[in-house]
């Protein structure tokens, strides 16, 4: 087993590098002219923004990466309050929702990387205006020390059972990635009225809010606090109980899918560097940084380092969010959970 | 010397109804006066000294030095403080904590914008003022370390060192302890008549006032009532309140009988009837009631029956008490419905009960106005 | 010095008004300053809370929505109840046990006065983050409280449940106790000894002299700052965000944060938050003027030699050291042991032997190795010291004018305190749009992030100033300008010198907050200029509690040595200044 993920490793590194010589020469050439690029991001800089920057510059070592890390909301706010006083830093920017202002600003240049060719439709727009980078698998999780592995819910209408209410965090996050992308599923999965049912039930168990981030919440079940919540990422709870942690995630299925997209400003002041930026990060050899440090990838020819995270080789389904959904239906799924769990 | 004229300042008190400062104020001095501000708290002497010090800015009024105008409030001239040249000592000495005595003295020279000191100079200069205030070889200590009367000639020193034109002295005294309060007295009085400088001194002690000044105004509400002599001040007080404030006088009630010229000896009729001989200031009205003080000193006691001159007039009275002050010896006299206060040198004390009889001297008893 | 009953009879131009007090200058300068720091974050706010935007950002309407759905949003009025109901209570737990410490420590012959220090300058030091999340581990679910209870009771559920108004009340009265150690004791250390003297001699007790005379004299001081306290309390973010919110309970300031994470930020709605925020701390400003101004008749210290005598307690002296030292576990050493413990562990879990075998220094070795924490580190040590030292400026003349009722002191009083009413967040939005206009490059600087810090923390320098000045005898001064200086002169030679306890103090709490400081430097942070903040935001929202708890405690480490240090040489210069 360990030969053959290591000859499968070894392998998939003989592509990479082929891959890498697809690289237009002429955008090296002019991303090196520029000289740097300015990445705004959402991502954790030790866990994966540090270790792409660096893999980045190991590869391309005259191109400078300043990169300067907030939430979705704070990337936006900060996009759109320097293109309107007209002094643009940024020149990449990710997030799973941060687009969304900037579409509606007009502030996201178009740009069909060519790493991303053999990504699955649902992963890219098709004006070219994002694409996905790495993917979040939203579940449920449980803490197996207080509850026994055939106790533990298998379904949605297991969340129900009256021994969960109060028991059951989840976090305080306005995006697809906290209730209201649960309540997306949900919606989607049970269909309007069944699903509005089993939102008012799900209610009345009081899930309870964190005001956090998916890996607090995912800590508080592994301390004991609550043994169950919903919304955690599958890949954390799996991290976790590699270390020893006492956690499971569960196949609760759909599970609830959340991308996270990269994307060039438009006006930006080094576009070539960010496009060979996003080339990188998109390529084979991008996606496997990801993988090594713990995120699931999106490119379909990249395993994720715990293989079965993934729903191909996890055998699980997920219903995606895609960005054009949630910008249409994002604030009637915030309204409701406002209306419901408030 | 010193001109002020019409010097008022007024501040409504947010915390009590009275209203503080002063109204009207106007005298000139001459050089070399030391002139007090004598009153109770509150009556404004301090107002006053700030606003000649440039520390308050007068409502109205002008204020010189010599030629130079500090203040006029109609032609809208105020000279800031630090450029008025004045010296100023404070109540709690205003010692700067961070300094050595040395600097402390310095800092007028240090600071003066009208010409340089020189090193040399500024170190001659302080030494000078040390000397002058008997803190020779105190230079180097830090200011932290002096005792409060140390202090008090530190401050003095400072306010001394640039030699200014005028002294402000803001009750320098009042935190002393008694003895050091004697001698700081003698002494600021003796250092003031070497230099020859104006001065003006605030207090409320009128020992203090009448045992240094050239000069005092007693000061009630905001106004001079009397400015005189020390020697005036205390003979002649212009009205029952400065009679009252210097020293304990007894205050007789009566009426005028005659006619009296102004600064005459006149006769003076008690309610009782009784005539006594009394000093008319500024004159006598036949038939007005009239306040006459008489000092406790300035009566003379006689044992009951004994002759006596008819001319020197008299009371008769009881002792009622009798207090041994050391050099004199204090007594309580009741005569008809009033007591009077006595002092009589110390020889024989007379013991509470005895009748005697009161003598009044021609000047004892000034007519005072109200 | 005195306009204030020459209006009327004094004909008044600006000349003459220039002639008679030099300090206009200098008023005007400061407030010219403090008006262009303070004022434009203050319109755009108002200005967010009542227009409509477009997708830029542009205005493109009035609006009066925003104020409208907090009116009718049913959560608005609890969160309103429940911002004073925690506001107040975690102000008077503050001050009852910040108070009593303080007298102990100020005014008696307690033992063990040293670990009252300790504990302040350390947890000053501390991000606030880490203390909360210290006590949410110890009174947490799992924590040592509830399990120990359980164990000892057999009982099934908890003693303390920490979500609750009652756990935000003592977190948030436990984080601010330091500070109001460390405010009252300068109020008691100024107090005059002789009256509690007096008191004993009539034969009160000690604790009817504290009640009768300590306590009445401190009233004005001590109301002062439970106003001030009660203001930073309405703005705080940690513990509502971490301590109530999953205890479902809500205040302004989480409402203004839940409306700054949505996508896009709903800025009219938290401004439109913000603005009532800003008229509750107005009208609490008000008094605080108000009361700040009668505690000057309290306490003055002369040019005279001053050392207040310290209270024998007789036998209640070792009540009084056990009360010293319960205040120093309870502030600190639970805390960071939390934090030891924490940062031990591969991943969270509770106090257990089992866990032993587990403990590592994983998380050590990761901060440690993990590059970039240098830069971080040394980005948010100027930022923080180039901050103070410009507060400390800027508040010394404002202070002192204020302070001695100068020209437009009031004026000037009022401008340094503004930003008081700004929640952090709401602060760091608004520095951004303001100098996003500016044609100056300072924004994606660390000068933004500087100025930020200088606009919200300058009402503590304010505070610390003006304190100082109402202590120096007011004599101090005009014997320097009756000896011939100017006020400027006057300022640099008397007033500065005399400050420097003051000043110093005031510089190294300002620093050691700035260092703390989360909502603002998240937002204001550019590639190129990060601060330890963003590494701290992090660690936290990436739940790497264990990588964030030894970071945490690294930097306190790092803090604890800085304010030591500062801390001797303030000691030294204090007695330069006012003698041994």
């Amino acid at each position: 087993m360990r030969f053959l993920s290591a000859f499968c490793a070894a392998l998939l590194l003989s592509v990479v590098t082929a891959r890498a010589a697809d690289i237009d020469p002429a955008l090296v050439d002019a991303a090196k002219k520029e000289g740097e690029v300015t990445w705004y991001s959402t991502l954790i800089v030790n866990q994966i923004l540090r270790p792409m920057v660096d893999a980045f510059n190991a590869k391309y070592p005259g191109i400078k990466v300043n990169y300067s890390r907030s939430t979705n909301s704070d990337v936006a706010l900060k996009i759109v309050n320097e293109a309107r006083a007209r002094r643009g830093q940024a020149d990449v920017f990710d997030g799973t929702n941060s687009i969304y202002p900037l579409l509606d600003a007009g502030l996201v240049a178009d740009y069909r990387p060519k790493a991303a060719a053999g990504y699955p439709a649902d992963l890219k727009d098709a004006n070219g205006m994002w694409t996905a980078m790495n993917a979040f698998f939203l579940t449920t999780c449980y803490n197996t020390n207080l509850v026994k592995a055939d106790e533990a819910p298998k379904t949605y209408d297991d969340l129900l059972d009256p021994k969960w209410k109060g028991k059951i965090a989840w976090v305080n996050d306005p995006t697809p990635q906290g209730p209201p992308g649960f309540i997306h599923n949900i919606l989607v999965t049970m269909g309007e009225d069944k699903g509005m049912a089993y939102l008012k039930k799900f209610a009345a168990q009081e899930p309870v809010f964190i005001p956090a981030s998916q890996r607090v919440v995912l800590d508080k079940v592994i301390a004991g606090e609550y043994p169950l919540a919903v919304m955690t990422m599958n890949h954390h709870a799996a991290i976790s109980a590699k270390q020893g942690a006492p956690v499971a995630w569960i196949k609760m299925q759909p599970l609830s899918e959340s991308i996270n997209l990269i994307g060039i400003v438009k006006q930006a002041p080094h576009p070539n560097a960010a496009r060979l930026l996003t080339e990188f990060v998109l390529s084979d050899e991008g996606q496997k940084v990801l993988a090594d440090n713990d995120y699931v990838p999106v490119s379909p020819s990249v395993p994720a380092k715990i293989a079965e995270l993934k729903p191909d080789a996890g055998h699980f389904t997920a219903n995606i969010v895609t960005p054009d959904m949630a910008r249409d239906d994002l604030p009637k799924w915030t309204a409701l959970y406002h209306e419901l769990f408030r | 010397m010193l001109r002020v004229s019409g010097l008022t300042k007024i501040y409504a008190n947010r915390y009590d109804s009275q209203t503080g400062g002063v109204r009207d104020m106007s005298f000139d001095l001459p050089p070399g006066t030391f002139f007090t501000l004598l009153g109770p708290s509150g009556c404004g002497k301090t107002t006053t000294l700030r606003c000649i010090a440039g520390l308050e800015r007068p409502d109205t009024g002008s204020i010189a030095v010599g030629d130079t105008v500090l203040f006029d409030g109609a032609h809208g001239i105020a000279v800031p403080m630090h450029r008025r040249g004045i010296g100023m000592v404070f109540q709690s000495y205003a010692i700067w904590p961070h300094m050595t005595v040395f600097e402390n003295i310095a800092f007028p020279l240090r600071v003066a914008k009208d010409r340089r000191y020189g090193r040399q100079e500024i170190a001659t200069m302080v030494d000078e003022a040390l000397g002058t205030v008997g803190l020779s070889g105190y230079g180097e200590r830090p200011a932290t370390r002096l005792s409060g009367g140390q202090q008090q000639r530190v401050a003095l020193a400072r306010a001394l060192v640039h030699r200014p034109q005028l002294l402000l002295l803001d009750e320098p005294l009042s935190n002393l302890d008694a003895s050091l309060r004697e001698d700081m007295r003698a002494e600021l009085r003796r250092l003031q008549q070497q230099i020859g400088i104006t001065t003006i001194y605030v207090t409320h002690d009128q020992s203090e006032a009448l045992a240094m000044s050239d000069l005092i105004a007693v000061m009630d509400r905001g106004r001079v009532v009397q400015l005189d002599e020390p020697q005036a001040i205390y003979c002649r007080p212009a009205t029952e309140f400065v009679a009252a404030f210097i020293g304990a006088a007894n205050l007789l009630s009566g009426i005028c009988p005659a006619a009296v010229q102004p600064g005459n000896i006149g006769q003076f009729q008690l309610t009782g009837g009784d005539l006594i001989p009394c000093l008319f200031p500024t004159g006598g009205v036949a038939g007005a009631a009239i306040t006459a003080a008489v000092r406790p000193e300035s009566i003379e006691i006689a044992p009951d029956g004994a002759a006596t001159t008819a001319a020197a007039g008299g009371l008769h009275g009881t002792i009622r008490a009798a207090s041994f002050l050391g050099s004199n010896i204090r007594y309580d006299i009741q005569t008809g419905d009033r007591e009077l206060r006595v002092t009589v040198s110390a020889t024989s004390m007379l013991p509470p009960g005895t009748t005697v009889r009161l003598i009044f001297p021609p000047n004892a008893l000034v007519s005072v106005g109200t | 010095m005195s306009f204030s009953g020459a209006a009327g009879s004094v004909r008044w131009s600006p000349l003459t008004l220039l002639r008679s007090d030099q300090r206009w200058p200098i008023a005007l300068l400061i407030g010219v300053l403090l008006a262009l720091l303070m004022l434009p974050p203050l319109w755009i706010l108002l200005q967010d809370s009542v227009t409509t935007t477009n997708a830029i950002g542009n205005v493109t309407g009035f609006t009066l929505a925003h104020f409208r759905r907090l009116v009718t949003d049913k959560g608005a009025l609890t969160s309103v109840w429940n911002t004073l109901v925690f506001a107040g209570g975690s102000t008077v737990l503050s001050l009852i046990t910040g108070g009593i410490l303080a007298w102990l420590v100020e005014r008696t012959n307690a033992p063990l006065k040293v670990l009252a220090y300790l504990a302040t300058i350390i947890s000053m030091g501390t991000p606030y983050i880490l203390h909360v999340i210290a006590w949410l581990f110890l009174l947490g679910k799992v924590g040592p409280l509830n399990e120990g209870w359980r164990a000892l009771t057999g009982a099934n559920g908890n003693l303390f449940e920490v979500n609750s108004m009652a756990g935000m009340i003592l977190i948030e009265g436990l984080l601010w106790s330091p500070l109001v150690f460390l405010l009252l004791g300068a109020t008691f250390r100024a107090a005059n000894a002789d009256m509690e003297e007096a008191a004993r001699m009539s034969g009160a007790t000690v604790f009817d002299t504290l009640r009768r005379v300590s306590v009445p004299l401190a009233m004005p001081a001590i109301l002062a700052l439970a106003l001030f306290v009660f203001i930073r309390a309405i703005g705080g973010f940690e513990v509502p965000a971490l301590v109530g919110m999953p205890g479902r309970i809500f205040v302004l300031s989480t409402d203004v944060y839940e409306a700054t994470i949505v996508v896009p930020p709903d800025l009219g709605y938290a401004a439109a938050f913000s603005v009532i925020m800003v008229a509750i701390v107005a009208v609490l400003l008000y008094f605080y003027g108000r009361l700040s101004k009668n505690a000057e008749r309290y306490h003055s210290v002369t040019g005279k030699g001053y050392r207040p005598r310290p209270f024998d307690l007789g036998g209640w002296r070792w009540l009084a050291g056990a009360i010293i030292v319960a205040n120093f576990c309870i502030v600190l050493l639970l805390p960071l042991l939390t934090l030891l413990w924490l940062s031990l562990l591969p991943f969270m879990r509770a106090f257990s032997v089992a866990a032993l075998p587990t403990l590592t220094l994983r998380n050590y070795r990761t901060v440690l190795q993990a590059g970039g924490y240098l830069d971080l580190a040394l980005n948010s040590l100027t930022v923080a010291a180039g901050a103070a030292t410009a507060i400390m400026l800027i508040a010394m003349l404002a202070g002192w004018i204020a302070a001695r009722r100068g020209p437009g002191g009031r004026i000037l009083d009022q401008l340094a305190m503004l930003s008081l009413v700004f929640p952090g967040i709401c602060l760091g939005v608004a520095v951004m749009e303001v100098y996003l206009r500016v044609p100056l490059p300072i924004y994606g600087t660390l000068w933004i992030i500087a100025i930020a810090y200088v606009i919200r923390y300058m009402p503590y320098g304010m505070r610390y100033v003006y304190s100082g000045v109402l202590q120096l005898h007011r004599e101090l001064e005009e014997a320097a300008g009756v000896s011939g200086a100017s006020a400027l002169t006057t300022l640099k030679r008397v007033v500065a010198p005399l400050l420097t306890p003051a000043l110093a103090a005031g510089w190294l709490f300002i620093f050691l907050i700035a260092n703390k400081e989360l909502a603002i430097a998240v937002l204001l942070a550019s590639p190129g200029s990060q601060v330890i903040a963003v590494a701290i935001f992090d660690a936290w929202t990436n739940g790497q509690g264990g990588e964030l708890a030894a970071f945490g405690l690294i930097w306190t480490a790092l803090m604890t040595v800085i304010a030591f240090v500062f801390f001797m040489q303030m000691r030294r210069g204090a007695t330069d200044v006012y003698g041994a």
